[in-house]
């Protein structure tokens, strides 16, 4: 292919050189035209397509009188389908014209039209040009020909005008720019060394040989990716990257198909610099994913998503990626701004395929299965069964059971069920050394990893249609996604539908565009999962595969389940294993509808009006039916036995309990917007957009419970929902039926004005600006009056293009800066006194709580950016890449701050913290040098990213507050996460642990952890990567390709969650925790190990020191090898046209962790899971014909 | 487009669940929030010799410090923890009290809303009141006619802006401005006591919280004529024959004595909560031998456990699952005998006492009482105040003017054979302000 077309650009090359005689440019006609050129608008071409005429005629008839030259051309034009190139200058001094002519010859007949006239003609490979008749050619032979202006046209290898093409004479150091039709005009003399290119093509570089006007240049694209790479959208407009200010990441659908699975954000993990997938860093307000470090401290930290034009409402499951063309980040305020308030944690822009103009039917087939390895329990470090009963005997021992067994009924494991059994004789000691041994053996994650845990196994198709002529477009696609997930019972299934067609009319002045997508899934999943177990030795089936029931909180012991109501209940018993499949479907459909139109106003000046009318339901449907443990138990606890007629009475009737919730939205988004594009001369040109739009975005739930539910008939029967009844066990408890009705609604309205300019002078300079006005109703009038006009503006310099550049080594390098505001917004805040229904009190009346205290100086947080930015191509184009500097200062960020308690809260959300943040982020590509059968592709992406709080007005109450909750207690002068510990110095001689208070040896635990002295502190670090990035290298040899992607976390820190601490064993802390076999447990261990005896009672101070102190922050620095992609390529060497775009691949994800700072066994990315992600393998194939 | 011409575009509430409290049913609905506004601190309860904690290993499993702190008079009363509820929530209740007072302001008083505006406006006041008498019970020295001028008292805060940090005032501003917002309480709230909604003060509330407090102010004259007052207009007493002596719910949420509902902050359940089949606390074996066989309170107050002691039923409350620390008409009538029995009226106090007490004992088993003198007129009164009011956190405050009065009680706690004594008028009787409100904003601590 690649051959293929360099071939033809020669060959237009030769096709120039064949035809001398038409070179010969008159003297001092040149200079003139220059002249002329400079001071009109570049050319007009008087050009009519006539796309369907079939054949055209040669024989040109014509009868007028009087006629002026322009409409003759028209004529002439329109009869052969012969474009005109012609200069306004030309035209406007013509003589009107008088002819008559029948069947001639066009060559004849135009020299008829231009006989009385001062103009020649050419004829050039369709295009007829008019130049200026030879003036004086006296002096010709003294004069030989030096100085002249090349005129010509760009266009791509079929023929379409490259607007805004590069036209450098490198010899003289002058740069055109090719007009809408792709025609430039540039001062040039043979001999000189002339450089096309156009960013997404080949350069083409050639000395000239002659000033033949005319002459046509066909540029090659580079590679269909690299095309894409070139435009950038903002969701308002779509620009080229070469004159984008702002910081821009391009994703293409190459880089977006490399991965393979069902959601869209997934496909921009490792490929986006300065984007960070945050993971393991457990609950709290953070976003997924997050551009440029955290911009926000308590208010919404994801980005925006747009999809095409508007922000996306739905889920964004519901998105195909095989639907999607490219994908744009918007890093800094240039770019994002655009986007106003929303865009202060940066933009993710999703552009979807359309059809193409002037293409054929193309059908393209995508499909793939994904199969996980299965998921390993034993990941997380954790107590041994052993030791959990050894550490039970010893509380039991200690009596600390007394008051739960004493009531009768609560839960008991197994093992102080036996132990109690042995305490009141009721067993020998032999039988119950046996019991305890038969639960020492036993590891409930052996059970859960056979019986609960699965392989996942996806499959996705995706078929598309596309295609487009002149005046149409269409891509029609489909989907079908089915996976089964890595619980049994989980599975998800996904259609997607996406239709867009787009009309020009009116000779092209007016677009109009549809677009549908209708996306349908489907949830299954088990609410009752056993996932999590009470203790560590339970057991899901004996040896022989029966199943057995094991305990649950609330729940109630076995001893008491077993007896009690003495079979007139319903059986109490909780066995996941007959409950081990799908209870719950939610069922979700997204609508989107978009009706776009352009119109043409006149030349320059386009109206275009955007609607998107979208709409999501989501229906949950969650039944337990009568035999499940959950319906079993809620009757069995309602249920009361009549001590003389031994009737049982349920307040909970008998059947199953229906819970179904229903969510829907509806999203208006309207947007007027005007365009306007000119050249100003033939250096500047400005584009101005400018516009309004406004947003209705309206949501309902409603959610209910039926009980006594019958799903045969979807019956159900009343219930007492008003009085507290009593519970069967524990005589004097009592309760309400859980009611679950209600019904809620929100509406999300904003109004906004926005405009956007670019100015561009020799496309050496680029200057842009943008300005956006948000309002919406969440704050209330008063705020909304004052505003904030959210503003940028960037500058582009293409130091490349200057006379003085001539670095080789660097043939294009330019630089950027932007500097200008983003905004977010915090939905939950209000600038009046707030309050929440909160249901019923006592006596069954409606009661509010407050929610908000009245802040009258509520306001939008605001986010300042400055980006500096270098885009650079080496020689040959072997390196290319970008380095970016940002600064971000968020101010205004609406933060929790702790607060005296006499005011009655102890937290006040408002705008109260200021951030700052800087970074780096640079992209190294390595091309490949094309015409080798083997390629070897390499990105490398590195960001640097460190925030810091830079004011927060309150301190923290104490030093714990900073070490336990660092999340949600940030200190100024240190990142939003950052670490904190408390100094630790071993242990002591009775195993408790040391700690450091005002620079001594301490024990005093609480005064560690209630000091409000920093100096009691240490700093260990953030807990987000301050560097992140990957290396990506892909070879190929002929039509094998491999690709892996390196991903690397540096500069950051965890803490060890659920390790041992002494007395954490107790209390609600469950069994998962790490270290205890490692304990301190005779004198002379503390020289081996930091983890404190187990001591008794309960050292609440002496746990929370422990787990802040510093000997379980690691650091949490990593290289994972995130995937190996490997494909092979069938094209060109089939004839049949199936196989001739085949590319069959496969592809493997979460390979593992190449290396790692930490000892402990644990992946930094999933501290808290129960699993690391599965590794996956996909096989797949694709096809386009 | 069209709609976004229009002004109330932006103006549409964001949120079903959010209201922008404005009308005379949005601050009635605010005050309706009981779990705010009608609930007391529980330090006092789990300070008190009301109860016992049965062994070391009982103890050493409570997962709070604060409830050992409590149970042993600790100086480091809370061992760290913060947020503590016996400050936090009814500073809480001040919060909504005032937001309600605020926004009363902005509400145009016509002859149509007069009656719901005085209504609110009243019950505002009187919840204010009362959040501010049980903190300063709790957080500042006994009422000292002599020292009060001087003694700190609690921060008073009167509006709802949180921007102003507000001071300790002293102990007689702080009760001024109590009885200041109970006189204003009583002249704009209805007599009508609302059967259901008790969580809703009335005139007859006021009057009882004003002789509650002028009782613990040792102001017995004022104290027996606001008892008087709320008599006259409900008086009613449950006769705990009709009761059903076995069930551990004996009454209902709203009680034909009850003038105010208010229960102890939802946060102790281990040593305040009914707790029935805990073992490991007991009532004070001294409490439970004040009743006689024939006295119904014993077996509707209380049941016994396993281990032979007796926990606690779950009296006014219905079956909430924490203790009743409401305004109840045998309060008042206790709080008019003992005044009558300190002004040396030892008929009243004794005829007051009968009324009460043939109401709890078997039927056919009372033997009225008598006195022949103030002294034990006095004397019997108080028994029988403390064998009536358990568990409405009333003992600890009851402790702090009888020791002030010069009473010299010492309470002992024995556990694993150590013993700690709480002497009179130990400054251990005042709880410390909780660490992080000193922190924030560096108001006086209690010295302890």
């Amino acid at each position: 292919m690649e051959n293929e077309k360099a071939q033809r650009i020669t060959m237009l090359h030769q096709m120039y050189n064949f035809y001398p005689k038409k070179l010969v440019q008159p003297p001092g006609c040149a200079p003139n035209l220059l002249l002329t050129m400079k001071l009109t608008i570049l050319l007009t071409v008087v050009a009519i397509f006539q796309a369907s005429a079939g054949s055209f005629a040669q024989k040109i008839t014509l009868s007028e009188r009087n006629t002026p030259l322009a409409r003759v051309f028209d004529k002439i034009s329109g009869q052969t389908g012969y474009d005109f190139l012609v200069s306004t200058d030309n035209l406007r001094n013509a003589k009107p014209v008088t002819i008559e002519v029948h069947q001639e010859e066009l060559e004849d007949a135009l020299n008829q039209v231009l006989a009385a006239q001062a103009l020649d003609f050419i004829i050039q490979d369709r295009t007829i040009i008019i130049t200026k008749k030879p003036v004086n050619t006296k002096n010709n032979s003294n004069n030989p020909i030096k100085t002249s202006t090349l005129i010509g046209r760009i266009t791509d290898t079929t023929g379409l005008p490259l607007f805004g093409a590069t036209v450098k004479n490198k010899t003289k150091s002058l740069v055109k720019i090719a007009n809408e039709t792709g025609v430039f005009s540039i001062f040039a003399e043979v001999g000189d060394e002339i450089e096309i290119s156009f960013i997404g093509y080949k350069t083409y570089t050639f000395q000239l040989k002659s000033l033949e006007p005319g002459i046509q240049i066909a540029l090659v694209k580079i590679d269909s990716n690299l095309n894409e790479v070139s435009i950038v959208s903002t969701g308002y407009q779509t620009l080229p990257k070469e004159r984008a200010t702002g910081a821009f990441v391009r994703i293409d659908s190459t880089l977006i198909n490399r991965r393979v699975g069902t959601n869209i954000l997934d496909r921009l993990d490792g490929v986006t610099s300065g984007l960070l997938f945050n993971k393991g860093l457990g609950t709290g307000n953070n976003a997924s994913i997050s551009i440029r470090g955290r911009s926000t401290i308590f208010a919404n930290p994801d980005p925006l998503v747009v999809l095409d034009n508007f922000p996306y409402e739905g889920d964004l499951n519901n998105i195909n990626p095989n639907d999607i063309a490219n994908i744009t980040i918007l890093k800094d305020a240039a770019a994002a701004s655009i986007w106003g308030v929303r865009a202060g944690n940066g933009v993710i822009v999703i552009t979807t395929k359309k059809g193409r103009q002037n293409e054929q039917v193309r059908v393209t087939f995508n499909a793939n299965t994904t199969v996980s390895s299965h998921p390993d329990l034993f990941y997380q470090p954790q107590i041994s069964p052993g030791d959990y009963i050894d550490l039970e005997q010893f509380l039991f021992n200690k009596g600390y059971f007394d008051n739960t067994i004493n009531d009768g009924y609560s839960t008991l494991s197994p093992a102080v069920s036996v132990m109690l059994q042995r305490r009141d004789g009721q067993i020998s000691t032999a039988d119950s050394a046996f019991q305890m041994n038969q639960l020492k053996g036993a590891d409930i994650r052996n059970g859960l990893q056979r019986y609960i845990y699965r392989r996942s196994i996806s499959q996705q198709y995706a078929l598309s249609i596309d295609g487009g002529n002149k005046n149409q477009t269409y891509f029609i696609s489909a989907g079908y996604d089915k996976n089964q997930l890595n619980t049994a019972g989980s599975s998800y299934e996904r259609f997607t539908l996406n239709a867009n067609n787009t009309y020009r009319l009116l000779k092209d002045k007016m677009g109009i565009s549809v677009g549908l997508l209708i996306a349908s899934s489907s949830n299954r999943s088990n609410s009752s999962a056993y996932t999590a177990p009470l203790y560590p030795y339970e057991q899901l089936a004996d040896k022989n595969g029966n199943h057995l029931s094991v305990l649950q909180i609330p729940g109630l012991r076995k001893m008491y389940t077993d007896t009690a109501g003495a079979g007139k209940l319903l059986n109490w018993n909780y066995s996941p294993l007959d409950e081990n499949r799908a209870n719950s479907v939610s069922h979700m459909t997204d609508y989107k509808l978009n009706l776009n139109l352009n119109y043409s106003l006149i030349q320059g000046l386009d109206l275009g009006l955007y609607y998107q009318y979208q709409k999501g339901i989501n229906d949950f449907d969650q039944l337990y039916d009568i035999n499940s443990y959950y319906a079993r138990n809620l009757i069995n606890s309602f249920s009361q036995i009549d001590p003389y007629s031994g009737d049982v009475i349920r307040a909970v009737p008998l059947g199953g309990i229906n819970n179904t919730n229903s969510n829907r939205y509806t999203s208006n988004y309207g947007r007027f917007q005007l365009n306007f594009a000119t050249n100003i001369g033939n250096r500047q040109r400005l584009n101005v957009l400018a516009g309004a739009e406004i947003k209705d975005y309206q949501s309902s739930a409603v959610s209910g419970t039926l009980y006594g539910y019958d799903p045969s008939t979807a019956s159900s029967l009343p219930v007492n929902y008003i009085d507290y009844l009593p519970q069967y066990y524990g005589s004097y408890n009592s309760a309400t039926i859980p009611y679950l009705n209600s019904k809620t609604f929100a509406v999300d309205r904003t109004r906004s004005l926005f405009t956007n300019a670019s100015y561009v002078l020799d496309d050496k300079y680029t200057l842009s600006a943008s300005a956006r006005r948000d309002e919406s109703n969440i704050f209330g009038v008063s705020t909304n009056q004052k505003g904030v006009p959210l503003w940028s503006t960037g500058l582009l310099w293409a130091i490349n293009k200057e006379g003085f550049y001539h670095f080789d080594l660097i043939p294009v390098l330019k630089m950027r800066a932007t500097y200008g505001y983003n905004g977010n917004v915090d939905k939950t805040t209000s600038a009046y006194l707030t309050a929440q229904e909160g249901g019923a009190n006592f006596w069954n009346t409606q009661y509010t709580n407050i929610v908000n205290p009245p802040n009258p100086s509520l306001r939008w947080e605001k986010d300042r950016n400055i980006n500096f930015g270098i885009d650079f191509t080496t020689r040959h184009n072997l390196f290319s890449g970008s380095i970016d500097y940002y600064i971000k200062n968020g101010s205004d960020l609406i933060a929790y701050s702790p607060i005296a308690p006499q005011t009655g809260i102890t937290q006040f959300r408002g705008n109260a913290a200021d951030t700052r943040t800087n970074g780096i982020d640079i992209v190294i590509n390595k091309n490949s040098i094309s015409d080798q059968t083997f390629k070897w592709q390499s990105t490398l992406l590195f960001s640097y990213v460190k925030d810091i709080v830079t004011d927060y007005k309150v301190k923290q109450p104490s030093n714990s507050q900073i070490v336990l909750s660092n999340y949600a207690n940030p200190l100024e002068g240190y990142p939003y996460n950052a670490i904190f510990s408390y100094p630790f110095s071993g242990l002591d001689k009775a195993g408790r642990p040391n700690g450091i208070l005002n620079g001594k040896i301490s024990q005093d635990y609480a005064g560690i952890t209630r000091s409000t002295d920093p100096a009691n502190l240490k700093y260990m670090g953030a807990a987000t990567p301050l560097i992140f990035g990957s290396f990506r290298n892909t070879f190929s040899y002929k039509n094998l390709e491999v690709s892996l992607n390196i991903a690397y976390k540096f500069d950051y820190y965890f803490r060890r969650p659920n390790v041992f601490s002494g007395s954490n064993a107790f209390g609600s802390y469950g069994y998962k925790f790490a270290d205890y076999d490692k304990r301190w447990q005779v004198p002379g261990d503390e020289f081996r190990t930091n983890v404190p005896a187990l001591t008794y009672p309960l050292n609440t101070a002496q746990n929370a020191f422990y787990q802040g102190s510093e000997v379980l922050v690691e650091k949490a620095d990593h290289i994972r090898l995130q995937d190996i992609r490997l494909s092979y390529n069938f094209r060109g060497e089939h004839s049949k046209p199936v196989l001739r775009n085949l590319q069959v691949y496969a592809y493997v994800n979460n390979v593992g962790i190449l290396w790692k700072a930490t000892k402990q066994p644990l992946d930094p990315d999933y501290l808290f899971s129960a699993f690391v992600n599965p590794k996956t393998v996909s096989l797949g194939l694709s096809t386009n014909f | 487009m069209l709609a976004a011409c229009k002004k109330d575009f932006l103006g549409v509430k964001p949120s079903s669940g959010i209201v922008n409290p404005t009308t005379l049913e949005n601050y009635q609905s605010l005050l309706d929030n009981n779990t705010i506004l009608n609930q007391t601190g529980a330090l006092p309860q789990m300070s008190s010799d009301e109860y016992f904690i049965v062994g070391k290993s009982d103890f050493d499993a409570l997962n709070n410090s604060t409830y050992k702190g409590a149970y042993l008079w600790q100086k480091d009363l809370y061992g760290g923890e913060i947020n503590q509820p016996d400050w936090n929530h009814l500073y809480k209740a001040v919060f909504y009290a005032n937001s309600v007072l605020d926004g009363l302001q902005t509400i145009v008083q016509e002859e149509s809303n007069r009656e719901r505006y005085n209504e609110i406006k009243g019950q505002a006041l009187f919840f204010r009141a009362f959040a501010f008498f049980d903190l300063i019970r709790n957080f500042s020295t006994v009422y000292n006619q002599s020292t009060a001028a001087t003694d700190p008292g609690i921060p008073l805060r009167l509006s709802s802006g949180i921007d102003l940090i507000v001071q300790r005032a002293t102990v007689q501003e702080t009760f001024d401005q109590i009885i200041k917002d109970l006189n204003q309480s009583r002249e704009l709230l209805s007599n009508n006591l609302s059967k259901a909604n008790p969580n809703r003060p009335s005139k007859s509330a006021v009057y009882a919280m004003l002789a509650r407090i002028y009782l613990y102010m040792g102001k017995y004259a004022e104290a027996g004529n606001a008892a008087d007052e709320c008599l006259k207009i409900s008086n009613t007493i449950i006769d705990y024959n009709t009761l059903d002596l076995t069930t551990e719910t004996p009454f209902s949420y709203n009680t034909d004595e009850t003038l105010f509902f208010s229960t102890q902050v939802y946060n102790y359940d281990a040593t305040t909560g009914y707790t029935s089949y805990y073992t490991n606390i007991g009532v004070s074996k001294e409490l439970i031998a004040l009743y006689d066989q024939y006295d119904l309170r014993l077996s509707v107050f209380f049941e016994r456990n396993k281990l032979g002691n007796f926990n606690l039923k779950r009296g006014y409350v219905g079956s909430g699952f924490y203790p009743f620390t409401g305004l109840a008409t045998d309060e008042i009538m206790l709080i008019k005998a003992e005044c009558a029995a300190r002004n040396n009226d030892p008929a009243t106090a004794i005829s007051t006492l009968n009324k009460l007490l043939t109401n709890r004992y078997e039927a056919g088993h009372f033997v009225p009482l008598s006195a022949p003198n103030a002294a034990t007129a006095l004397a019997v009164t108080l028994r029988e105040r403390r064998k009536e009011l358990v568990w409405r956190a009333l003992r600890w405050s009851d402790l702090k003017r009888y020791n002030r009065d010069g009473a010299g009680i010492i309470l002992t706690r024995t556990l694993n054979g150590q013993t700690v004594t709480l002497n009179p008028n130990s400054p251990l009787y005042v709880f410390p302000i909780p660490d992080d409100e000193i922190s924030l904003n560096g108001i006086q601590q209690n010295i302890r």
